[in-house]
C-alpha cells in the first residue's frame, strides 16, 4: 500500500470519529464567536475609592474635597465596604482607603494604631505610597486648625488662631510650589475586546490530536495489523497516521487563528508546534510501548501541556 | 458468613491491592505537586495587571552654604518616603550646568535648583522659590511627580502658616520669651510628626488574601487538591478493576454495586490521606507553616474528593472516558470554586453559585489545613 494510500486510509478513519470532529467544529465555533464579541470600553482614569465611618465635622469636607480635586487620580466614595474590597480584588481600582470612626480625633491627638485609616491594595496596586501624600495633604490641611489649637493649648486665643492660620493658608506669604504639568491630566479610555486564548486552546488540541495518533497506532500494533512489516514501513505507518491527526487540526486552527485575530507570528507558531508535538509523540513513543499506559497519561499529559501553554501564554 | 463479615473481607483484599499502587501515588504527587506548584506562583505573581509607569530620575542641586547640611537633611528625608522611592530616583549634581545637561539628555526628566539661603528663608518666612526644570510634562509620570511635589509643598506651607498664627498670637499678647520658643518648637514637632510620620496612621491590607491566606497559598491549595484529583489516573486501573465476571461472582454472596462502591471508597479515602501526608509537609516547610494538626482537619475535604471520584467510576465503563471526566470536573470544580481565578475575578453569576458547590469549600479545608497554625 503506498503511502498516499495509506494516508487517505487513516485521514478517513480519523475523521469518522465524533469526538474528533467535534474538535475541530468547537474550533471554528470559538473563532466565530470571537469575532462576534463586541469591544469594551475601559476608563483608564487611576480610581481610588474611599469609604467612610467617621462622624465628625472633617469627614464631609475631606471626602468632598478628593472628589472635586483636579488629582491625576480619580476619587470616589464606595457605597460600602464589601463593595470597596470586591473592587479593588476585581483591579476596578488601584486601591481604596477605609476611615474608621474616630480617625480624624486620633490623628489630632496623635495617637496611632487606634483608629487607623485602612488602605486596601491588591498586588496590582503599584501608586499606593503616592496616593497616601495625596490623600494625607488634603487631611493635614483640614485639621490643621484644630492641631494648631491642640498644641498650642491656649484655649482663650482660638478663634485668633484660626483667624492668623485662615490668613496665611490664603496668603502669599507660605512656601508653594507651581505647577509643572499642563492642565488636567486625560486619561484615555481603552478600548479592547474580551481575551479568548485562541492560540493556546489550538496548541492544546493539536497536542491531543498528535497523541490520539499515537494511542490509535499503538491499538493497531498489537491488533497485529503490521505483524510482518519492516521496521522501516512500520515507522512510516506510524508517521502517517500521528500526522493524519494533527493536520486537519493544524489546517483548522490555522484558519481559526486568521479569522480571529490575523497575525503570521501566530501562524508559524502553529505550523512550528504541529512539528514539535509529532516529534514529541515519536520520542514519548519510545518511552511508553502499551497503549493501556498511554490511555492513563494522556489526560494528564494534555493538562499538562495546558498548564504549560496558558502559563507562557501570560508572557 | 454475614454480609458485613463479606464486606470487611472484600475491603481487606481491595486494600491488600492498593499497597502496590502507594508508591507510584507518592511519585506521581510529588511531580504534579512541583508542576502545578510552579504554575501556580507563577500565575499568582502575573494575574493582576500592574498599571506600568517607569521610575522618574529627578536631578537637584543644592548651593554649597551655610544651610548645606539643613538641606542634605530634607533630602534624606524626601528619599525615605515610600513615595518618592516609588516613582523616582534622586541624583545630585555639582553644578546647575551638570543638571541642565541631564535635562537636555532626557536622563532626568526634572531637575531641582535648591536656591541659596533655602532652609533659613523658609524658617523667617521669605521662602526663597524653588527653581523646577521638566523635561515632558505631559506623561504620566510627570503628572504623578507633580503631585507628589504639590504634597509636601502643602505639608511645609500648612506647617509655617501654623507657626506663624502661633507666633503672631503669642506676640499680640506679650508671652514670655521661653513660653514663646516651646510653643513654636511643639508647633514645628508636632506638625513635623503629623507630616513625615503619616504612615504610623495607615494600617495596609491586602484584600486578595483569601480568607486569612495569601493569594500564592491559595493557589497551593488548589494545586494540592489538582494533583490529588489526579491520582485518579493512578488509581483507576485499581477502581475499575471489577469486570463483570468478578461482580456476578460477588453477588452470588450478595455483596452487590453499592458495597464495591463502599469498598472503591474506602480505599480511594486512605490512598488519598497517605499521598496528602508528603503534600502537607513540603509545603508546610517551604511555607515554613507546618501544621500537623492540617493532616486530621483535611478528612473531610479527602472525603469529597474520594466520593467525586469513585461515583465517576461507577458511572463509567473504560479507564479513558473515567480519566477524561475526572480531568474535566476537577478543573471545573477548582474554577467555579474560585481556585483557579480568584472568585473576585469570576463573573457574578459564577459567584452566585460558587459557595453552594464543593469548589469553595475544598479551597477552604485545604489551605486551613495547610497553612492555618
Amino acid at each position: 500500500m503506498n503511502i498516499t494510500n495509506k494516508s487517505v486510509v487513516y485521514l478517513k478513519r480519523i475523521l469518522h470519529k465524533k469526538m474528533y470532529i467535534i474538535m475541530l467544529v468547537f474550533l471554528f465555533c470559538l473563532s466565530i464567536t470571537y469575532t462576534m464579541l463586541p469591544t469594551k470600553n475601559k476608563s483608564a482614569q487611576i480610581k481610588v475609592l474611599i469609604y467612610s465611618e467617621d462622624t465628625s465635622q472633617y469627614n464631609d469636607i475631606l471626602i468632598n474635597n478628593m472628589i472635586q480635586s483636579s488629582s491625576v487620580y480619580s476619587f470616589e466614595e464606595a457605597t460600602d465596604l464589601t463593595s470597596m474590597i470586591n473592587q479593588i480584588k476585581r483591579n476596578d481600582a488601584e486601591c481604596g482607603y477605609f476611615i474608621p470612626n474616630g480617625f480624624f480625633d486620633a490623628y489630632i491627638s496623635g495617637t496611632t494604631n487606634i483608629a487607623n485609616i485602612v488602605q486596601y491594595t491588591s498586588p496590582g496596586t503599584t501608586m499606593a505610597g503616592t496616593i497616601n501624600e495625596t490623600l494625607f495633604s488634603h487631611i493635614f490641611k483640614i485639621v490643621s486648625g484644630e492641631l494648631l489649637k491642640y498644641c498650642t493649648d491656649m484655649d482663650e486665643y482660638n478663634d485668633e488662631l484660626d483667624a492668623y492660620l485662615l490668613k496665611y493658608l490664603s496668603s502669599d506669604s507660605i512656601f508653594t510650589i507651581e505647577n509643572t504639568t499642563d492642565g488636567q491630566f486625560k486619561a484615555k479610555d481603552l478600548v479592547y475586546k474580551i481575551n479568548i486564548p485562541i492560540i493556546e486552546i489550538c496548541c492544546i488540541l493539536i497536542l491531543f490530536s498528535a497523541l490520539l495518533g499515537l494511542l490509535t497506532h499503538m491499538i493497531d500494533c498489537e491488533k497485529g495489523y503490521f505483524t510482518g512489516q519492516s521496521s522501516i514501513n512500520n515507522l512510516v505507518s506510524k508517521n502517517l497516521c500521528i500526522a493524519s491527526c494533527i493536520i486537519p487540526v493544524s489546517i483548522s486552527s490555522i484558519l481559526c487563528a486568521i479569522i480571529s485575530h490575523f497575525k503570521l507570528s501566530n501562524i508559524i507558531l502553529l505550523i512550528v508546534f504541529s512539528f514539535i508535538c509529532h516529534l514529541f509523540t515519536l520520542l514519548l513513543n519510545l518511552l511508553i510501548k502499551k497503549s493501556t499506559h498511554l490511555l492513563r497519561v494522556l489526560p494528564i499529559l494534555t493538562f499538562i501541556s495546558a498548564v504549560v501553554v496558558f502559563v507562557l501564554g501570560l508572557f | 458468613m454475614s454480609k458485613f463479615n463479606l464486606l470487611k473481607h472484600l475491603i481487606f483484599s481491595d486494600l491488600k491491592r492498593l499497597r502496590v499502587y502507594i508508591p507510584k501515588l507518592l511519585i506521581a504527587v510529588s511531580i504534579l505537586l512541583a508542576i502545578l506548584g510552579g504554575a501556580g506562583k507563577i500565575i499568582s505573581n502575573n494575574i493582576y495587571e500592574k498599571k506600568s509607569f517607569t521610575k522618574i530620575k529627578i536631578a537637584y542641586y543644592l548651593p554649597d552654604d551655610t544651610d548645606k547640611k539643613y538641606n542634605n537633611w530634607g533630602v534624606s528625608m524626601l528619599q525615605d518616603t515610600e513615595s518618592i522611592n516609588s516613582v523616582a530616583t534622586l541624583i545630585e549634581v555639582n553644578s546647575i550646568e551638570e543638571g541642565n545637561k541631564l535635562i537636555n539628555s532626557g536622563e532626568a526628566m526634572y531637575f531641582i535648583v535648591v536656591p541659596d539661603n533655602f532652609f533659613s528663608g523658609i524658617m523667617d518666612g521669605t521662602n526663597p522659590p524653588i527653581k523646577i526644570i521638566v523635561k515632558d510634562n505631559s506623561s504620566i509620570e510627570a503628572y504623578i511627580s507633580n503631585e507628589v511635589f504639590f504634597s509636601f509643598a502643602t505639608y511645609l506651607g500648612v506647617a509655617q502658616a501654623a507657626v506663624y498664627s502661633a507666633s503672631d498670637t503669642m506676640l499680640s499678647h506679650n508671652f514670655t520669651d521661653a513660653q514663646y520658643l516651646t510653643t513654636t518648637n511643639t508647633v514645628n514637632l508636632v506638625f513635623l510628626e503629623r507630616a513625615l510620620g503619616k504612615d504610623s496612621y495607615i494600617t495596609v491590607a491586602d484584600t486578595t488574601k483569601e480568607g486569612n491566606y495569601t493569594l500564592l497559598e491559595h493557589y497551593m491549595g488548589t494545586a494540592t487538591i489538582l494533583s490529588l484529583f489526579f491520582m485518579a489516573f493512578i488509581l483507576m486501573p485499581f477502581l475499575l478493576g471489577y469486570n463483570k465476571g468478578m461482580v456476578l461472582s460477588l453477588s452470588t454472596y450478595k455483596i452487590n454495586n453499592f458495597h464495591i462502591f463502599i469498598s472503591r471508597m474506602i480505599c480511594t479515602n486512605i490512598a488519598l490521606f497517605i499521598t496528602y501526608i508528603p503534600c502537607n509537609i513540603i509545603l508546610g516547610l517551604i511555607f515554613k507553616k507546618l501544621n500537623p494538626l492540617g493532616i486530621i482537619t483535611v478528612i473531610p475535604g479527602i472525603f469529597i474528593i474520594s466520593f467525586i471520584i469513585s461515583i465517576i467510576c461507577s458511572l463509567c465503563k473504560n479507564i479513558f472516558s473515567a480519566n477524561m471526566i475526572v480531568l474535566f470536573v476537577a478543573i471545573l470544580i477548582m474554577y467555579i470554586g474560585g481556585g483557579i481565578l480568584p472568585l473576585a475575578l469570576l463573573p457574578a453569576s459564577i459567584q452566585s453559585i460558587s459557595n453552594y458547590l464543593p469548589g469553595c469549600l475544598l479551597l477552604k479545608l485545604f489551605t486551613n489545613s495547610l497553612f492555618a497554625l
